[in-house]
């Protein structure tokens, strides 16, 4: 764990608002972006970032030295994204439930684009467009390792998988992937 | 054997060096032969490579407001308090009785305005108004207003009224305490 980051968890913890505004600022572009990534809404992903800083500062005293903060805070994510996919599951079935209800469809880009023209941020878009259309579980784990910047040991400390099992998903993901990118729609 | 093509999981492996030298060594061997291999190669390194550079959104410009603005909204719980009541308070009444103890009340009575009388002090605080009022403004921005009323007061707020609750007895008995120690 970085040292300054250690030192500035510590004044957090004596109440130090400018050290506090500074976690804030250095983590909420990270979950931010996790949760966007993960559930395409953007007012949603603001307010569930806003419940995780909040809980981090209830429970920082409850935080132990030993673990990596990063850690932490993406177990509070994870735990976090979990309980909204529940809801959200729960809420749908008394409405209608539909399908295609966890991420926003997009249109396939793949047909008829000739290859070589994409220009470089176009096929970074394509994709992270590709990543939109994985199954939950996969998205969650190419968000962590690619968005968020996680190493593998900490992905499986996380989602409390161990690192062989964390492997194969990973490589089933990108598989995944692939087949979503050469437009094989198969199961 | 040799011919057969790559497995999906042996290229993900070849690219994520997690493979062992052998089989990358085997896997190097085909891909010079096989195009169909050394497509698909080609393929998921640009994938992994625009991973690897991921877009990221900014997250809404309120978005620090709103948190700095919900933490310091936290309500203290009835401990906190109390515990900032007990450790203000009584850090005060010690530094008092030390100084009653080693002085005597006549230390406080040799403040200069413990000496007037109550309509003389008000005067003088009226006259010096403006002064007043310029030194609460100053100590008003010193401190974040809302710091003052979220943590300060809510903590010791009640231990600095008793306080001063106790000031303005003593000054008005001054004249009994002091009788009375002589
Ligand atoms: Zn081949």
């Amino acid at each position: 764990m970085l040292k300054d980051e250690k030192k500035l968890i510590k004044r957090c913890l004596k109440g130090e608002k400018k050290a506090m505004e500074m976690l804030v600022v250095n983590y909420q572009k990270g979950i931010y972006n996790y949760f966007y990534r993960n559930i395409r809404n953007s007012e949603t992903a603001a307010d569930l970032t806003q419940d995780i800083f909040l809980k981090v500062f209830s429970k920082l005293g409850s935080y132990d030295f030993k673990y990596k903060f990063s850690t932490w805070i993406y177990t509070m994510s994870h735990n976090l994204l979990i309980d909204y996919y529940r809801k959200k599951k729960n809420l749908s079935f008394t409405t209608f439930a539909s399908a295609n209800d966890g991420y926003i469809e997009f249109e396939d880009k793949t047909v008829d684009t000739g290859e070589e023209v994409l220009s470089n941020m176009e096929k970074k878009e394509r994709i992270w467009s590709a990543v939109d259309k994985l199954p939950d579980e996969y998205r969650e784990l190419i968000v962590m390792r690619y968005i968020n910047d996680l190493k593998y040991y900490e992905i499986s400390q996380i989602l409390e998988i161990p690192m062989g099992t964390l492997k194969n998903k990973i490589f089933r993901a990108k598989k995944k992937l692939f087949k979503i990118m050469r437009g094989e729609n198969e199961k | 054997m040799r011919n057969k093509h790559m497995t999906d999981e042996e290229i993900v492996l070849y690219i994520d060096n997690g493979i062992s030298i052998e089989n990358r060594i085997r896997i190097d061997e085909h891909l010079k032969k096989c195009s169909v291999c050394k497509a698909k190669m080609k393929e998921y390194q640009e994938i992994e490579k625009h991973l690897k550079e991921p877009i990221l959104y900014a997250p809404p410009v309120d978005l620090l407001n709103n948190i700095k603005q919900k933490i310091w909204e936290k309500k203290l719980s009835f401990e906190e308090v109390f515990i900032g009541f007990m450790v203000t308070f009584s850090g005060i009444a010690a530094i008092l009785a030390f100084i009653i103890y080693r002085y005597g009340f006549e230390f406080f009575y040799n403040i200069p305005f413990m000496k007037l009388s109550l309509p003389s002090l008000i005067k003088t605080g009226i006259n010096n108004l403006y002064e007043l009022f310029y030194v609460l403004k100053k100590i008003y921005f010193m401190i974040d207003a809302g710091f003052l009323r979220k943590i300060i007061i809510p903590r010791y707020g009640l231990s600095m009224l008793l306080l001063f609750i106790l000031i303005v007895i003593s000054y008005l008995k001054r004249d009994i305490i002091i009788k009375g120690r002589k």
